[in-house]
């Protein structure tokens, strides 16, 4: 009679065991992430323009394969028809776009690799030049950084509603003192489908020489940027972003030297800002640290000698950043930086023209030196020109002379062998005197060989 | 023998002539008793006249030599008792006798049995005796009653109160006032026979209870006199065809003795309940008695004129109601015949004890105990119905079930049916893959069921979990010969916390799978027992063959346990070849019987077999808890323990079965978990499978520990099995009590509509036309939420990985029960999922709208975070706020059939063989096909590409109105696509190879006719 109960008793002992090692052995592993492979993208370029102004799509393909694209413009009325354009390899390809309304933007889809996009919008007799990356759509909340209206300028927040579904969308300015504003018509406002449209900020808010603008998209989706137009033709032009972050790098180069960093602080609780300003030949500069309060925009004047990259930290929590950056005319430029090192990016043409002057500045943030390939993107395709730089821990440096002025219209492909960052900045003396910066748009891994 | 010499007067004024007809149809020796007893009677006026009904062994001589040539009539051939008695009586000697006595020939009555007879028709104040019986014997044991005497019901079966060999113990010694007597010793008035005739002669034997009914419609009376004692051997005809006979006669009887009112009233009532009859013998496989029915009343339609000049006859000598004679017809009225009697007999019995026992508490346990002692079918299946009442009231009422995994009905048997005949699916992305056969199922019952898809469903829900405790039982009984333990067994299974999940989410091929293993397991059992198979070889192949078809039609992965149960008995049952035979045998006749199924068992590398929910938690594997529900928490361990305790007291030489038992029990719950964390490749992944042989084992192990337990407990010595016994009982009594309270209280996932998530009004109430659903759900075994059914395929891409599931608008359906979503369709709409995942694409909408896929649906906080990112970035999918769910609607969405309108230069992505080039259609103006039967139909503009989300196949064909047929192109690389035509149209697509799927359909339903009647179960007597 006891045989039988040891022996289930064992049993049981068995089962329990069990139940004890399957807890520790737990489920069988995943398999390895999918590799993106790129077959399509799309960029929103929340480019703006106006009367008399014009606009263009840059496409820079650093693969090796033809990459197809469909560009879309949109404004208030119905969108334009579908382009159609082929980016070589190794190349690329400028396509102008509709830009008649202050409102205007453009999707650009693509289809058979990554490519990357950036816009480029002149004013009126192209007195002034505004260079930025398209942004990826992105749901949520998005910051723009630069459209303080201080006299004599016009701040335009440009709203893109590409998708097939209405977003209504509530806007708040964050300025130095005020509270924030709420405007009745900026609180759950429709953009349509397939629509675009260019709100102006000082129409709300005027006088103020930094303003954050936070638009958030309570149903649907859309994509930000801001168009500054100053008097004297001057043109700004900054794309939008959805992740505040405390960390920021902006370019300051190519121009007068002096600069205004503008930080948004979206969030309640007050951040100690920190800025340091890199330069190419000299070590950094001292911090400089402000404390700014929550749900505010302030502007912090830069000066720098020469080429230079201003790294922006933000304790205590997430912010948003713009840098002006003054010209040599009446033409200033803007970005709204970059929060992450990469290491490989693609830095649009910022010259208009082949006359322009342009300028690429690498940054290396890292803690070890960096070598950095340089190949030039030309339109049309073909082997670009290279060229190699050695950057030092935390340095700076520019690209050897006479290597961006083979091809000023040129894109950039910067390939580093550890994470850095790369900005564009160009000026162009046909006419006017045009002062551009862009960051660099970062290649995802992976994207190519 | 010779006749006696005339009496004088005196005499023959109280001795009324009695005419023995003796019916002799061969058993020569007890012929000769049958003689010698009538040589032997003490009546004076007594005469004989035989009958040899063309016996061949030796009767007619024995006659002959008794009674003398001229007393002896001979048949040539059997002609039966009612033609011999009709043949004797149209004899001269018969006018004059005052009584004809009928005598079988295997009958021996007592001496003084014939004088009793006819003092039985002299009783003092009894008038108008037309016909005497006797109390009738078994010839072989004397003392055991065959007859006293008998009455009917009211639809003209006879029914006798005697219970089967009960004694005579003096308990029925008196004149009875009956209905009809027994016909092997009968005595007859002339007056009854010279106005009624004797035995209908197409009735022959059974004509007995007509006769008697005639005499009492006429005013005569029948008694039993228990001073006339006869043996009897009782001789019947075939058994074969016992129900055919007592059917026939039982309605021919009505037919002639009611009056027009009674049969008014009667035989609509007797048509409804053969009706019912011969379903239930249908479905219970008695096919031979539901046949003998439908032959008996088919007879009565024939011989209808016959029937209604006898009734004539009968209808005019009336002198007596049908009121008046209600007091013979029998209580058990509605013929089910078990169940009344012993509710009839349990009553009967508490109602004594309620007479003899002392009132109080002890009383009353006492009782309990006693009646559950006595009766634990009954007392089981009583607190079962009443348990499981209470856990289906959500299923009374009027409104539709929702929630769970409940797949959508269709109205009616029509499309069920359609879609197993099909040659292509209607659901899922089409294709070849055959419907399962388990549809004929669902149509049956949607057929015959009132009240729509809302009453079949709820039909189909409430039978599963009585059928699988029914189906536990019956295997326990055959394993254990112990109805109490099994029936405790049954109970456990039920209350299992896997039974009860099953039951919360509607899972039905769960519950099919709890249904099929105890017979499967029971059966693999025996095939590799010791000893022969008590049915045979071939019978047991056969029904193993047509359960394990059934079970894997509704649920394919029950192939699993049942290969593991055959593969464990091969390696260490006691009669290894011979059980491998039959298994063998068995596993091929099923693949025959499924046999259009089986290239969809085998699609997608199995994919049909595995399943993808379950639970990652060990302790709750442990229990059978499976997922949530009543019944799955903690209390739930009562099944696995009890087990343990049922394996620790089982003994006899069946110990190596029980321990093979423990073994599978075990293997399930090992491969429950295993399914569920990934550690088994798809097709072999079913964690609800293995749990069902887990708790399908430890209720056989119950069943086992309980009969060895429970009996002989008193012989042995206080000790281990006492203890074990008596925790067993605590923890059975514990458990059930528990699961039954939690079953009571509980709040299942199925009920009335409200169990639908709110949002989903977004998806099926905001938008028109056709479409389908993608389900997605993170990397968890769980179901999506309703009406989105379980996944059907799991992506696997690291942290982002996915359950996927593709329904139509109203989820997921039954007409995709057991079928997997495989196929070159399933493997282009995996390739564009990989592509969304990895991240490879902005264009999703435009990769989906081939598939016909408009919305895609998540539970709220089930997706990986990278995963609803990348879903967010795309630009042709829109996100629709929805509480509770993530619902992205396609912008770029095509219907699942229509004519298209591209842009400029877009003709050539739709023929190209790169499934990517959907992604760079711009847009497209789309006018939708509707469905029709076998394919779409609609209007067509002319220079439109006719694009339909199934997949390719070369057999399909456009047809326009102009006459014209149009071949397909493959469209996206897997779909159907038909190019343009020049001008507008008005065109149908269907499918030009339908042929062969309905002959093969056709041959299946014969092959399961085959199957069925072959595994008939015999004819109950």
């Amino acid at each position: 009679m006891r045989r039988p109960g040891i022996a289930a008793l064992l049993l049981a002992g068995v089962v329990a065991a069990g139940v004890v090692a399957a807890d520790r052995i737990g489920p069988a592993p995943a398999g390895p992430a999918l590799r993106p492979t790129f077959a399509s993208g799309a960029w929103l370029c929340p480019h703006g323009g106006g009367e008399g102004s014009s606009a263009a799509i840059v496409l820079a393909n650093p693969g090796d394969r033809d990459v197809d694209a469909r560009l879309t413009t949109f404004g208030a009325r119905r969108p334009s028809a579908p382009a159609a354009v082929t980016v070589p390899a190794g190349g690329q390809l400028v396509q102008e776009v509709p830009s008649s309304e202050r409102g205007s933007s453009t999707l650009v889809e693509t289809f058979g690799g990554w490519i990357a996009a950036a816009w480029r919008l002149a004013g009126a007799d192209g007195a002034g030049v505004g260079i930025e990356p398209c942004v990826a759509p992105s749901p949520g909340v998005w910051y723009a950084a630069d459209v303080g209206t201080p006299q004599g300028t016009q701040a335009f927040l440009v709203v893109m509603n590409p998708f097939a579904t209405v977003a209504v969308v509530d806007v708040v300015l964050f300025s130095a003192d005020r509270a924030p504003v709420r405007d009745a018509e900026w609180t759950d406002l429709e953009i349509p489908p397939r629509r675009s449209v260019a709100l102006a900020v000082g129409r709300k808010l005027l006088g103020e020489p930094a303003i954050l603008a936070q638009v958030n998209a309570q149903v649907g989706r859309v994509g930000v940027g801001s168009l500054v137009v100053s008097r004297g033709g001057g043109l700004r032009s900054a794309a939008g972003t959805t992740s505040p972050s405390s960390t920021w790098y902006l370019p300051l180069a190519r121009g007068a030297g002096a600069g205004e960093l503008v930080v948004g602080v979206p969030g309640s609780e007050a951040r100690s800002v920190t800025t340091t300003l890199v330069a190419a030949g000299a070590p950094a500069s001292s911090p400089t640290q402000a404390e700014q309060a929550g749900t505010s925009a302030a502007a912090y004047p830069l000066q720098a000698a020469g080429p230079s990259a201003v790294v922006v930290r933000i304790a205590g929590g997430g912010g948003v950043v713009a840098l002006r950056a003054a010209g040599r005319g009446a033409d200033d430029a803007a970005t709204a930086g970059t929060s992450g090192p990469a290491a490989d990016w693609v830095v649009p043409p910022t010259a208009a023209g082949a006359a322009g002057l342009p300028g690429l500045v690498v940054l290396n943030p890292g803690t070890i030196e960096v070598r950095v390939r340089l190949r030039l993107l030309p339109s049309g395709g073909g082997d670009g020109h290279e060229a190699v730089l050695r950057l030092p821990a935390g340095g700076l440096a520019e690209a050897p002379e006479g290597f961006l002025e083979q091809d000023p219209t040129a894109s950039v492909l910067v390939r580093a062998d550890a994470p850095v960052v790369a900005f564009g900045a160009g000026r162009s003396t046909l006419g006017a005197e045009r002062y551009a910066i862009a960051i660099g748009i970062p290649v995802p891994i992976g994207a190519i060989e | 023998m010779t006749s006696a010499p005339e009496p004088d007067a005196a005499v023959q004024q109280s001795f009324p002539t009695v005419l023995v007809i003796l019916v002799a149809r061969g058993d020569p020796a007890r012929l000769r008793a049958c003689l010698a007893a009538l040589a032997a009677q003490t009546y004076p006026r007594l005469g004989v006249l035989a009958i040899d009904d063309g016996t061949d062994d030796g009767s007619h001589e024995l006659l002959v030599r008794a009674l003398g040539a001229e007393r002896v009539l001979r048949n040539e051939r059997p002609e039966g008792i009612a033609r011999c008695l009709a043949r004797a009586a149209a004899a001269p000697v018969a006018e004059k006798a005052d009584h004809l006595l009928v005598l079988h020939g295997d009958a021996a009555p007592d001496p003084d049995a014939v004088a009793r007879l006819v003092e039985a028709t002299a009783i003092p104040g009894v008038e108008r005796v037309g016909i005497v019986g006797a109390k009738v014997v078994d010839w072989d044991r004397p003392r055991v009653l065959r007859d006293v005497g008998r009455s009917a019901d009211r639809f003209g079966h006879p029914f006798s109160s005697l219970l089967p060999d009960e004694l005579d113990q003096g308990q029925f010694d008196r004149v009875l006032d009956v209905l009809a007597v027994d016909g092997c010793a009968m005595l007859v008035a002339r007056d009854v026979w010279r106005l009624l005739g004797l035995l209908d002669e197409r009735l022959d034997g059974d004509g007995v209870l007509d006769l008697c009914w005639r005499a009492r419609v006429g005013g005569w009376r029948v008694l039993m006199t228990p001073l006339a004692r006869v043996r009897h051997a009782g001789g019947r005809p075939s058994p074969e065809h016992r129900r055919y006979e007592e059917d026939r006669a039982a309605l021919a009887t009505i037919l002639k003795n009611y009056s027009p009112w009674s049969l008014l009233a009667v035989l609509p009532l007797a048509a409804l309940l053969a009706a019912v009859r011969l379903v239930f013998l249908a479905l219970t496989r008695r096919f031979e008695e539901a046949v003998d029915l439908g032959r008996a009343w088919w007879w009565n339609v024939v011989h209808l004129p016959g029937t209604l000049a006898r009734r004539r006859r009968v209808q005019r000598s009336r002198r007596v109601s049908d009121r008046a004679l209600r007091r013979f017809t029998a209580s058990a009225g509605i013929r089910l015949p078990r169940w009344f009697q012993t509710a009839e007999r349990i009553w009967e019995e508490q109602r004594q004890l309620d007479e003899a026992d002392e009132p109080g508490a002890g009383g009353f346990r006492r009782r309990t105990v006693s009646l559950a002692r006595a009766h634990p079918v009954v007392v089981g299946s009583t607190l079962a119905g009443l348990v499981l009442g209470l856990a289906l009231r959500d299923l009374v009422g009027p409104e539709p079930l929702a929630g769970g995994i409940l797949p959508a009905f269709p109205e009616g048997a029509g499309p069920l049916l359609a879609e197993l005949v099909s040659a292509t699916r209607s659901t899922g992305l089409g294709g070849p893959l055959a419907a399962s056969p388990a549809l004929a199922v669902v149509a049956a019952v949607s057929a015959i069921v009132p009240g729509g898809a809302a009453v079949a469903q709820k039909v189909v829900l409430a039978a599963a979990p009585v059928l699988s405790g029914v189906l536990l039982y019956r295997a326990a009984v055959r394993r254990t010969a112990r109805p109490g333990a099994s029936i405790v067994a049954a109970l456990a299974y039920g209350a299992s916390a896997i039974a009860l999940w099953a039951l919360s989410e509607a899972r039905l091929s769960t519950l099919v799978a709890l249904a099929a293993l105890p017979p499967l397991l029971e059966r693999i059992d025996v095939a590799f027992a010791a000893g022969e198979p008590r049915d045979g070889r071939r019978r047991l192949a056969a029904g193993l063959a047509v359960t394990l078809a059934l079970g894997v039609a509704a649920s394919p992965g029950v192939a699993l346990p049942a290969l593991a149960a055959i593969g464990l008995a091969a390696l260490w049952g006691p009669a290894r070849l011979r059980g491998l035979q039959v298994t063998l045998g068995a596993t091929l006749a099923s693949a025959v019987l499924l046999f259009p199924f089986v290239p969809t068992l085998a699609a997608g590398g199995g994919a049909a077999l595995g399943s993808t929910v379950g639970t990652t938690d060990p302790l709750a594997v442990l229990r059978l808890a499976l997922g949530p529900g009543p019944g799955t928490w903690p209390p739930a361990l009562f099944l696995p323990v009890a087990a343990v305790l049922g394996l620790a007291l089982a003994r006899g030489p069946q110990l190596g079965r029980t321990w093979r038992t423990a073994v599978l029990a075990v293997l399930g719950l090992a491969l429950a978990w295993a399914s569920a964390v990934g550690w088994l490749p798809p097709a072999l992944a079913n964690a609800p499978t293995w749990g069902a042989l887990a708790a399908a084992g430890q209720a056989f192990l119950v069943a086992d520990g309980l009969a060895s337990g429970i009996g002989g407990l008193g012989r042995e010595a206080f000790g281990f099995r006492q203890i074990g016994t008596a925790l067993l009982a605590v923890v059975l009594v514990a458990g059930l009590g528990l699961q039954s309270i939690a079953v009571v209280l509980g709040e299942r996932a199925v009920g009335d509509p409200a169990r639908i998530p709110a949002a989903w009004a977004v998806v099926h109430g905001t938008s028109e036309g056709a479409f389908r659903i993608l389900w997605l759900g993170g990397d968890r075994p769980e179901p999506f939420p309703p009406p989105g059914g379980d996944p059907a395929y799991r992506l696997d891409a690291g942290p982002a990985s996915l359950r996927v599931g593709l329904t139509g608008r109203e989820g997921a359906s039954i007409l995709d029960l057991a079928r997997p979503l495989a196929g070159p369709g399933a493997d282009a709409l995996l390739a564009a999922l990989r592509d969304l995942v990895s991240g490879s694409t902005a264009h999703a909408g435009h990769a989906l709208a081939p598939f016909g896929i408009r919305y895609l649906v998540a539970r709220e906080g089930d997706l990986p975070p990278a995963v609803l990112a990348v879903l967010r970035e795309q630009v042709d999918l829109d996100e629709v706020p929805a509480a509770g769910l993530h619902v992205f609607r396609n912008a770029a969405a095509l219907p699942p059939a229509a004519a298209l309108q591209l842009a400029e230069g877009d003709e050539p992505l739709i023929a190209t063989p790169a499934p990517r080039a959907a992604w760079r259609l711009g847009s497209v103006r789309s006018v939708p096909l509707a469905p029709a039967p076998g394919g779409w139909a609609g209007r067509v503009p002319g220079g439109s590409w006719v694009v339909i989300g199934s997949e390719y196949d070369p057999d399909w064909r456009l047809r326009d109105d102009g006459g014209g047929s149009t071949a397909p192109v493959r469209a996206f690389g897997w779909a159907l696509g038909f190019r343009p035509l020049a001008s507008d149209a008005e065109v149908r697509v269907d499918y030009g190879a339908q042929l062969p799927r309905t002959l093969g359909v056709g041959l299946l339903a014969v092959l399961w006719a085959v199957a069925l009647w072959v595994t008939r179960r015999p004819v109950a007597r």
